[in-house]
């Protein structure tokens, strides 16, 4: 039987991937907005990381061009030197911007565990990956640089219905990012 | 490596980074390359098994949890149910978060857990006290 999302869940959701993605993507020296976009047909690479929990499941999808993973290298190490690099940092990255939705979902009392990302040269991710599945889907691009659009797909099908209330502020509701939690 | 390189490094303590993301391990490596450490690698839970065999004074893993092949709680628990790796610490350093599989780590014995993307100075002053203490 599939649960059907809430406009209210929807929108919490819809929010919480943008604000995730704009956050990481930040933190990585790039400024991002949410745009309407289409899907292009110039994309190189595609990411997918599943996730499960006790009252959903689903997938985070990504894609994005070359230029888009180049724009978000770590300035502190040496520049790419091929597609390899650049198809190994986006599964980090993708990884990186989800661990971020990831702390947003558990303050609101869904914490879910996630899977090593796949990354492949480009492919169709029209397709919803799990059966059930509602699929959201956002658009970024870079507010300097014209660096292509970064594509975002968050599959969710609910096993329970879904209760979004915020329990706990995201920064308690795991451990804080970047920090050391020593036990 | 020449006899004078061998015993240089055989001075330097030994830090095992795991993580399946090349450049993931290149920014740990480049965050504690302050630190005089030798810096070992390995792409997954199993070939880290390898390597700590092969290299049982390492001072610390740090430890990636969602990996292809073994995953870091499976590597994590190898290595403290024997009695030849158990006294290694292991940090885990990870962009994963749930307060399950971060008890589940607590329980293994391990002595943190460090969300990505890490703070190249936390990191350091993190890896700098373990590495002390070895």
């Amino acid at each position: 039987m599939t649960i059907a999302l809430t406009s209210e869940a929807v929108a919490i959701l819809d929010a919480a991937v943008v604000a995730a993605v704009i956050e990481r993507a930040a933190h990585h020296g790039v400024e991002l907005e949410a745009i309407v976009g289409s899907a292009e047909t110039n994309v190189d690479l595609a990411c997918t990381i599943h996730f499960g929990g006790e009252r959903v499941h689903g997938s985070f999808r990504s894609t994005a061009t070359d230029a888009f993973v180049r724009a978000l290298w770590p300035a502190d190490l040496a520049p790419p030197t091929g597609p390899a690099d650049l198809a190994d940092w986006f599964g980090e990255l993708v990884n990186h911007l989800f661990g971020a939705l990831c702390v947003r979902l558990a303050s609101r009392g869904c914490a879910v565990y996630q899977g090593a990302p796949t990354v492949v040269r480009c492919v169709d991710l029209e397709r919803p990956v799990s059966a059930g599945a509602a699929t959201r889907e956002h658009f970024f691009r870079a507010i300097r640089g014209d660096v292509g659009q970064l594509r975002v797909l968050f599959d969710i099908v609910l096993r329970a219905p879904l209760d979004l209330t915020e329990t706990v502020p995201s920064g308690q509701a795991r451990a804080s990012t970047g920090h050391d939690r020593l036990f | 490596m020449g006899w004078e390189e061998s015993v240089l490094s055989a001075q330097r303590p030994k830090v095992l980074v795991v993580d399946d993301s090349k450049v993931a391990r290149s920014q740990v490596r480049q965050a504690l390359e302050s630190l005089d450490l030798e810096i070992l690698e390995a792409s997954n839970g199993f070939l880290a098994s390898g390597v700590v065999e092969a290299h049982p004074d390492c001072a610390l893993v740090l430890c990636d949890v969602n990996m292809p092949l073994v995953g870091g709680l499976e590597l994590l628990r190898k290595l403290k149910s024997k009695e030849s790796t158990a006294r290694i610490p292991v940090l885990m350093l990870t962009t994963e978060g749930h307060p399950a599989r971060v008890k589940e780590a607590r329980d293994l014995g391990a002595e943190g857990w460090i969300i990505k993307p890490f703070k190249a100075e936390l990191l350091a002053a993190t890896v700098r006290q373990y590495v002390e203490r070895a």
